[in-house]
């Protein structure tokens, strides 16, 4: 035993000299430290120990973990609560174990060297002092929002204690996160150390505790300065509330419970006493954990967790990349992409046939520099180092030693073949050649390589800089080695990467047609067009259809709509309407300001309107008013009947990431959950019956997939 | 002296007058933008470079050892050494010698050599009385010992030194290089119809050669930062319609009084870069790379500053004689254009026996300089002398007019602010 306070599985703790007790959490099992059931059952123990040893002057608590300390608690444990009571029981059961901390007849130190998220603050925050590594792992937060819940173990009401409404409100309303310094900054760390000093840096600041106790001078520094004082006072309080709902209600919609119910918990409990406050907390835990939404945004981030496993380079097969890499086209897309690429350091060859098109390229990729540089994220004076790794060329000079070629010129699959080819004799064996094309084959452009096994897709979205899914297509005979180094390729960019099949359309692009394609049939039969945007707004959509045609350009969608047309048959068939849109050769959408609305005023496109009347009487078709419901159904299903059939045919490993791909692609509700959740929750038979209505009252195009039908006969759900 | 050195190839960047479309470009940024397509170009592999040494006069206090920031902007490796020389005008040649002299002591055997210059960037600085006061004010730590210092103010202290009118200014002997030019005009008895003829020939050269697409050949186009909405594939000082009556207009720039040498009979102000490769004939072969050519022999002299302007011909005189050739077996000569009235000097030095007796202690003079060998493409009255890179641009030049006319030497040689002259034999096989 000796100096041994503690030992268990989770936390051994042991005594130094100087009255001093550390207290190590390391849990053998596991990558990251949770605060599970079993380690807090652990703590509870340990703690009822801890407070009869009177020998103890300070207890200092550290991680066993090389770079983090507590990345929260256990979220297999959160997906299984089943009801607001069970939810209440399992937060108060955290909040009295870590308000024991608290209660220990001698100071506590929590010593924070890398993450530091959610319960694992909160245990910080239970502690008498905080002492922050400088690690840029070192990240301090409340993330609870995001999983659809809120603190429950206790930071809604400590943290506006200890740094004021003002601070901890988007901490806990956003998870906003802060790093070391700006912890210190903040008040919320007492001591801030370079990370290579840390341990015996936090054993220092622990013994000055035991030596100058209650004068220590990281109390006197939490002493909160006037304006804060003020701030938190009752008189401003107010206006601080006032502000924050409105942020929430204008971000979520009032889509999402939990950053209400956070708001709530901190309002109605920064007025009583802490014991009553943690009361209030655990209430209004209980009134988002078992919810609907809380269990889809949980279901969310394990698809995401398993998502970053798929096409891992386990054998760490990448030895030193070349670092340069080439992009064919120079248009928006092209100078995305190598925005992208000369962002994480890659330089890049950007290839087009005229130097006016290459400069273009130049133009796109500078302008999002320039917004980087807006938002601080870079600085001005080092803009040459990034703009520096671009370089054009007429010809295949310079794509010798690429690890990659990203081809983004036009969409013609003969050109595209044709360029591939010529492409293929200038580059090295090991350079992998992919495509952008959104809507032909992948397989189809392979054909003609001497080396098929190097061609894959990856298709961005628009604009590239801020859409964050890549899909990831394998032709016939990719090999799996450059599937797994173009994968991993598009995480080192930032992307999230989603493999999916080589038919037409992809899987985002797929789904989305019919919907886009149902929009202007609704409008045919003679819906508003604000009426069908506002609808699927207030669902969730970030845009409704129409603003998201204009924003992708009419051109592109027309296209991808016609290739889907030929390659899916009647129930991809374009609406007559667009076709006449179509022939107005200047009604692009937001690129030539008009489309369905007038671009940037965005009213509506008063032309188009009369054209529609025009359309609707020569072809003698009655239009009628559309109720919101109906359009918001009649959409969706259009959604999910395409979506099935992806499903059904494979197009993507499984339902969960079909949905994780029309979030990141098309930013289809989270809190939904996705297509295929959502179709879940409303019912296939239910589904059924609208998509056999719609069938008999708008078209054929709607008859229900047999993948649908085979469901709902089985009674199946696609979780 | 063992193996012969290739150089495998040469690209450079447009050359383009100072303050105008390149003002926004920086040195290290034209440096970048040849390194990278000189790289693209020969494919040369990027781990067997031995080092990277470029040229630079005006060395930007924000890019100190401008060959190392280039170097790592251009994508090469941290390990890969890096530095920078300065021979005033001959600072893009003094890059390949310095390279020459390694690969000849067996250092390494590839080597990234070249020159770059904004003249545009070359700033103003506060003169020292104005210094002063500000380390005075940055020393005083009282608010009355900060009062006290800004008090010795006067406006006086704001006129700027204009560091490039410095830079061209000879301290040793208190000229700038165009009352050198004087000096020689004098000396040779050059009159200004000579020099304004020359001028022209030197347009009228050039932009045959840019409308003949020669100097596409060298030229990889720019794109020009900051806002990427222009694409320079030419050099902009080249004059079709220069005339001489528009020359004769002009008056003496450097001499109000009695001169001759005029800003349109002299090279101007220039933004440019240019880099080569450089390796050994078997190193070449081993890549299976036919080289632009050889560097057969090089040669520094010096001599008074007052007459910089004819080191061609004590540079030449020592190169011939260490390479054991003759004027008469030099294809093709580039010879720098400073000033016309320089060019006319060394015509006339190269072709005196008098001259080489005086000045080079040597019986016979060191060799007709044929117009119809000289500047053939034009040169730097038209192009432009971007300082740094000159040195540079003159061998590939020179090397590429050899490879079109088939000739097996050439010429290349520059006049050197400070009283040098540097000469470089170039040979094809």
């Amino acid at each position: 035993m000796g100096n041994d306070i503690f030992l268990g599985n989770f936390f051994h703790c042991k005594k130094h000299e100087n009255g001093l007790a550390v207290l190590v959490f390391d849990d053998k099992n596991e990558k990251f430290n949770k605060l599970s059931k079993n380690a807090l059952i652990e703590l509870d123990d340990f703690l009822g120990i801890a407070k009869t040893k009177s020998e103890i002057k300070c207890l200092l608590i550290i991680s066993g973990k090389k770079d983090s300390f507590i990345a929260g608690a256990d979220i297999n444990e959160i997906k299984d609560i089943s009801d607001p009571q069970d939810a209440m029981n399992k937060a108060r059961q955290g909040q009295l174990i870590l308000h024991k901390i608290s209660k220990l007849p001698y100071p506590t130190v929590a010593a924070i060297n890398g993450v530091c998220l959610g319960g694992g603050l909160e245990l910080a925050l239970a502690c008498d002092y905080r002492i922050v590594s400088d690690h840029k792992k070192t990240q301090l937060g409340l993330p609870e929002v995001q999983l659809g819940i809120i603190p429950g173990f206790g930071g809604s009401q400590r943290l506006p204690r200890l740094i004021g409404l003002a601070e901890s409100l988007p901490m806990i309303l956003t998870s906003k996160q802060l790093n070391g310094e700006k912890a210190y900054k903040m008040k919320l760390a007492d001591a801030v150390v370079a990370f290579e000093f840390f341990e015996e840096h936090s054993y220092l600041f622990a013994e000055d505790i035991v030596k100058k106790g209650k004068n220590h001078k990281a109390l006197a520094r939490r002493k909160k300065p006037i304006l804060n004082v003020i701030l938190d006072s009752f008189l401003f309080r107010g206006v601080i509330y006032k502000l924050s709902l409105k942020s929430i209600l204008e971000k979520t919609g009032g889509h999402y419970p939990a950053p209400l119910a956070a708001f709530r918990a901190v309002k109605e409990g920064f007025s009583l006493s802490l014991e009553e406050a943690l009361e209030k907390e655990i209430q209004h835990f209980g009134t988002v954990a078992s919810g609907k939404v809380c269990k889809n945004l949980i279901q969310l981030y394990f698809t995401n967790e398993a998502l970053k496993k798929e096409f891992s380079d386990t054998e760490n097969n990448n030895q030193d990349s070349s670092n340069a890499v080439g992009v064919l086209g120079a248009g928006v897309m092209g100078g995305g992409i190598a925005w992208l690429f000369s962002n994480k350091g890659y330089h890049v060859r950007l290839k087009d046939i005229s130097w006016q098109a290459i400069l273009l390229g130049f133009q796109s990729c500078k302008k999002i520099y320039d917004q980087l540089i807006k938002i601080k994220k870079i600085k001005r004076k080092d803009l040459s180092l990034y703009m520096s790794r671009l370089s054009g060329t007429l010809d295949y000079t310079g794509f010798a030693n690429t690890e990659i070629v990203v081809e983004a010129i036009l969409e013609n699959l003969e050109i595209k073949k044709k360029t591939f080819i010529e492409l293929e004799s200038h580059v090295g064996e090991a350079t992998i050649l992919a495509t952008n094309t959104s809507a032909l084959s992948v397989n189809e452009m392979a054909k003609g390589l001497k080396n098929p096994e190097r061609f894959v897709g990856v298709h961005f979205f628009n604009p590239v800089n801020r859409m964050p899914l890549v899909e990831v297509i394998a032709a016939e005979k990719t090999s799996e080695k450059v599937m797994i180094k173009t994968v991993g390729l598009v995480r080192k960019l930032g992307k999230t990467p989603i493999v999916v099949k080589d038919c037409p359309g992809f899987l985002v692009n797929r789904i989305l047609t019919p919907y886009v394609n149902e929009a202007v049939y609704l409008l045919q039969e003679g819906a508003d067009i604000k009426i069908v945007d506002k609808t699927m707004e207030a669902f969730g959509m970030p845009m409704g259809p129409f603003v998201l045609a204009d924003n992708v350009g009419l051109d592109v969608g027309y296209k991808v709509a016609k290739i889907l047309e030929n390659s899916y048959g009647a129930r991809m068939t374009a609406p007559a309407f667009l076709e006449e849109m179509h022939n107005k050769k200047d009604l692009l959408g937001k690129k030539t300001g008009k489309g369905f609305y007038l671009h940037p005023t965005l009213k509506l496109n008063q032309n188009l309107i009369d054209d529609l009347k025009t359309w609707q009487t020569k072809n003698n078709v009655q239009p009628k008013q559309i109720d919101s419901k109906e359009i918001e159904v009649r959409l969706l299903c259009a959604l999910i009947n395409e979506a099935s059939r992806c499903i059904d045919e494979n197009v993507v490993k499984n339902a969960a990431y079909l949905d994780m791909a029309m979030i990141y692609g098309t930013g289809f509700p989270p809190f939904r959950g996705g297509v295929l959740r959502y179709a879940d929750e409303i019912g296939l038979n239910k589904v059924l019956e609208y998509l056999q209505r719609f069938a008999k009252e708008s078209g054929q195009r709607y008859a229900p997939s047999g993948k649908l039908l085979q469901m709902a006969e089985r009674n199946q759900t696609f979780y | 002296m063992g193996e012969r050195i290739a150089i495998v190839d040469g690209v450079r960047s447009p050359f383009c007058r100072a303050g105008g479309v390149l003002k926004n470009v920086s040195a290290d940024d034209l440096g970048v933008h040849v390194v990278k397509e000189l790289l693209a170009r020969t494919g040369c592999p990027i781990h067997e470079i031995d080092e990277l040494i470029f040229g630079n006069a005006s060395q930007p206090a924000n890019a100190a050892n401008i060959a190392r920031v280039i170097a790592l902007k251009s994508g090469l490796p941290k390990s890969l050494s890096a530095y920078t020389v300065h021979r005033n005008c001959a600072s893009g040649l003094e890059s390949v010698t310095t390279a020459v002299s390694k690969i000849r002591a067996g250092e390494g055997s590839v080597y990234i050599v070249g020159g770059t210059e904004s003249m545009s960037n070359i700033p103003l600085y506060f003169n020292e009385k104005m210094t002063n006061l500000f380390v005075n004010l940055m020393k005083a730590k009282s608010v009355w010992q900060k009062l006290g210092a800004l008090s010795k103010f006067r406006f006086s202290f704001l006129a700027p030194v204009i560091a490039v009118q410095e830079g061209l200014t000879d301290p040793t002997v208190g000229m700038n290089m165009g009352m050198t030019a004087e000096v020689l005009a004098r000396e040779f008895h050059i009159s200004r119809e000579e020099q304004d003829r020359y001028a022209l020939r030197s347009h009228q050269l050039s932009a045959i050669a840019r409308d003949n697409k020669i100097f596409a050949q060298e030229i990889q186009p720019l794109p020009v930062s900051n806002s990427y909405e222009v694409i320079q594939e030419h050099d902009d000082g080249v004059r079709k319609e220069q005339t001489l009556e528009a020359l004769a207009k002009l008056k003496p720039y450097f001499d109000r009084l009695t001169g001759t040498v005029t800003v349109g009979n002299a090279c101007g102000l220039t933004d440019g870069s240019c880099a080569i490769l450089l390796t050994t004939e078997s190193k070449a072969k081993e890549w299976g790379i036919k080289p632009l050519g050889f560097l057969r022999e090089y040669a520094y002299a010096g001599l008074e500053p007052e007459r910089m302007g004819l080191g061609p011909v004590y540079a030449t005189a020592k190169v011939l004689d260490k390479a054991k050739l003759s004027m008469k077996e030099m294809g093709v000569v580039e010879l720098n254009e400073a000033f016309a009235a320089q060019v006319i000097a060394n015509e006339k030095a190269f072709d005196s026996d008098v001259f080489a007796q005086k000045y080079l202690g040597k019986q016979n003079k060191v060799g007709f300089l044929d117009r119809d060998k000289l500047n053939v493409n034009g040169g730097a009255i038209a192009l432009g002398h971007p300082v740094g890179s000159t040195g540079a641009r003159l061998i590939v030049t020179c090397l590429k007019e050899m490879k079109r006319k088939n000739l097996e030497f050439g010429l290349a040689t520059l006049c050197i602010g400070g009283g040098q002259g540097a000469a470089i034999i170039l040979e094809q096989s």
